[in-house]
């Protein structure tokens, strides 16, 4: 017998990364030769699910590469009745034609997750299984930041959550870790003043990686 | 800094988290002495530069609606 409830339908996850696995001879060293092809299957199964009629809304995951999006998705969000877009957001053109897509047929948020620190962040980047350019972070740390302003100050009927996600290493030691997230409690004026005051460049970035490069 | 903040509770054995954090370990780990100085200094700068921030434009905020 199901654990979960009659009516219960689980988050229909989709995952760029998840879409590589099923690429005929996909290496996750090389994954960035994969991108192309696994955003287009992503964005297939996005519209078959805004299709389908049967979730109640949709998530747009936003945030640089390795700044904890499926972290949080695969801790906070799994078991509710909706599409979770788990993809960076870090290009204004995207968006707006997913936006476009979903229209007002379901509800729509935007969860933007923020690296307490970007070296932290780009370390886990550089150890992961699947590998990309460095560019790759620094366009998409960039982008994601960009974006979620624009969200925020032209698509009012967007509801936004704005969440830090930390390693909380100890003044001992940097290998004592423990993940987590806090969610920053601003209105939306203080929430884009905020982000306005975050807003980083590819050269900005670049400079703090570049003793890891 | 509490009210700015929502702490939100984390599953440190799901297998993804666990992953994440093991990918930061293994990063730590071959770094050089220097490379784990300047992460340590940035980690630390960061943390402060957030916090500072966050609650000056809470603190902004709240004196701009006593005004009104």
């Amino acid at each position: 017998m199901s654990v979960f409830p009659e009516n219960f339908k689980p988050a229909l996850i989709i995952d760029p990364d998840e879409f590589k696995k099923k690429i005929l001879n996909y290496n996750p060293a090389q994954a960035e030769e994969f991108h192309k092809q696994s955003v287009k299957m992503a964005n297939k199964a996005f519209e078959d699910g805004i299709k389908s009629g049967n979730y109640d809304s949709v998530i747009f995951m936003c945030g640089g590469s390795a700044s904890g999006k499926t972290e949080y998705i695969n801790t906070q969000l799994l078991n509710q009745n909706v599409i979770i877009v788990d993809s960076t957001l870090s290009s204004i053109e995207s968006i707006t034609i997913k936006l476009q897509k979903v229209k007002n047929k379901i509800k729509i948020m935007i969860i933007f997750i923020r690296p307490a620190n970007l070296l932290s962040c780009f370390t886990i980047f550089l150890n992961r299984k699947r590998q990309f350019h460095y560019s790759h972070f620094v366009r998409t740390h960039s982008g994601a930041r960009h974006v979620f302003l624009h969200i925020l100050e032209n698509f009012n009927t967007v509801e936004c959550k704005y969440i830090i996600s930390d390693l909380n290493p100890t003044n001992d030691s940097l290998l004592e870790n423990k993940m987590s997230f806090s969610e920053v409690n601003l209105t939306r004026q203080e929430m884009i003043q905020a982000i306005l005051n975050i807003q980083i460049s590819e050269e900005e970035i670049n400079n703090i990686i570049i003793p890891f490069i | 800094m509490s009210s700015v903040l929502k702490p939100i509770t984390v599953d440190q054995n799901n297998p993804v988290v666990k992953e994440y954090l093991e990918a930061f370990k293994k990063g730590v780990e071959k770094l050089s002495e220097k490379q784990k100085k300047i992460l340590f200094d940035s980690i630390s700068k960061d943390d402060l530069e957030n916090k500072k921030l966050l609650n000056s434009i809470k603190n902004k905020s709240l004196i701009e609606n006593k005004k009104v």
